[in-house]
């Protein structure tokens, strides 16, 4: 049975306040799924911050933050609650912006500590599409739908086993026969 | 000479080129195995204005993939590449079609885009039969659909069905298009070559810069990798 949007950020909540960085990955493949399938922009918003904050809880940088009774930790939570309960009142567009909101922080919270040049929501973006490029879409639509960088995407997913997976069609040898009839005198010469 | 070698003159023989190639070959350092083998060509590299956009003109303004863009760029100006526009029409019926093909609970899936439809459709409205693509999605639905649904089986663990009136209508179209990777372009230099710089290890060279154009986003499996170095 496929999960409500409610269903999901109410398990994305539960996983952040547990600090369960394997739960939150959980949501993070889930919803990615859900957001290739149905393409609504709310999908995109809890797959970016499940994947925040799998990497928020669990590593040691971020553990003021993260750690119960925190402002940021508290203030997340809220929003991310507030979020469910407008999604079952069926205000999808008050939902997001709740969503929204708790992106926001995340990055506000980032910036203040800077380390690397791609924030966790821009590393987000580029997994998310990666993902659903390797479940079938194609790169242009990924990009298109999640604002990752075209070459991150590309760049990731040749470091997966993707290609592996899926992709084998012709023989390197009828591929490379087939290019040579396209060089000046249909064929190449030998080494 | 600068110019942005806008024609409506296609010479047969030339080849399709998608965004994925440029990115990976240039970022993989082997865009001079590019610039080798379009010299010896039938034909050009057709560039849409979409892969222009997104390979050259929006990265050169972003510091990370600046410098990329610019050798692109210089190519571009040196003739390399050839930009043409795609019919609007065409481009939509590809695109009606393949994102009417497959199923999942009864709701089309929405897997391809309009800058990869329009590659399809410079090819088709020009004769043109080799698209280069290192992008998986668009070179299945033209070599394997069906391979492709049953992909999508798996990674959504649900029930793809396929619409066979666009699944039919689909491989009509394309019925003559192959697709080609940057690992066969790779492939083509080293039969020319272009790796023999390195000497003694210019098959060491070809492998290395095979695994490079792979970790770079070119869509092959390490045994096709093996498979084509015994090739060549």
């Amino acid at each position: 049975m496929v999960a409500t949007i409610e269903e999901v950020i109410l398990r994305l909540n539960k996983a952040f306040v547990k600090g369960n960085p394997h739960e939150l990955r959980e949501v993070t493949n889930q919803s990615t799924s859900s957001f290739a399938i149905y393409q609504k922009k709310v999908w995109l918003s809890i797959a970016l911050i499940s994947y925040a904050l799998s990497k928020i809880v669990e590593k040691p940088r971020y553990e003021k933050y993260a750690s119960k009774g925190s402002k940021f930790s508290d203030s997340v939570s809220n929003c991310i609650q507030k979020a469910a309960a407008l999604c079952k009142l069926g205000k999808v567009a008050d939902c997001q912006t709740e969503l929204d909101n708790v992106i926001t922080q995340i990055q506000t919270m980032e910036s203040r500590d800077m380390r690397f040049l791609s924030d966790l929501i821009v590393k987000g973006r580029t997994k998310v599409a990666a993902t659903m490029y390797a479940q079938g879409l194609s790169l242009d639509t990924v990009v298109d739908l999640t604002g990752a960088e075209r070459n991150e995407v590309l760049s990731y997913t040749g470091k997966t086993t993707v290609p592996d997976r899926m992709g084998r069609t012709f023989s390197a040898k009828d591929r490379m026969a087939y290019a040579r009839k396209l060089l000046k005198g249909g064929k190449a010469s030998k080494r | 000479m600068a110019n942005n070698n806008k024609s409506s003159q296609i010479s047969p023989g030339s080849i399709v080129c998608d965004s994925s190639v440029l990115i990976s070959i240039t970022d993989a350092g082997l865009f001079g195995a590019l610039v080798v083998v379009s010299r010896n060509l039938q034909g050009s590299l057709i560039i849409s204005e979409a892969v222009q956009r997104e390979s050259i003109d929006r990265p050169i303004n972003n510091p990370q993939y600046a410098f990329s863009a610019v050798r692109l760029k210089r190519a571009l100006m040196d003739g390399i590449f050839q930009v043409a526009t795609p019919n609007p029409s065409t481009t939509q019926k590809i695109l009606g079609l393949t994102n009417s093909m497959f199923s999942i609970n009864g709701r089309p899936m929405n897997l391809v885009h309009q800058g990869e439809a329009e590659l399809l459709a410079l090819a088709v409205d020009n004769n043109l039969s080799t698209l280069l693509i290192d992008e998986r999605t668009t070179r299945m639905f033209v070599e394997d659909p069906i391979g492709m649904k049953n992909h999508m089986e798996r990674e959504f663990n649900a029930k793809i069905s396929v619409n066979q009136k666009a699944f039919q209508d689909f491989q009509m179209i394309t019925r003559n298009i192959h697709a080609l990777r940057s690992a066969e372009v790779v492939g083509l230099a080293y039969e020319m070559n272009y790796f023999s710089k390195f000497r003694e290890l210019k098959e060491k060279a070809f492998e290395s810069a095979l695994y490079s154009i792979k970790f770079n986003g070119c869509a092959i499996s390490f045994d096709e990798i093996k498979e084509l170095v015994r090739e060549v």
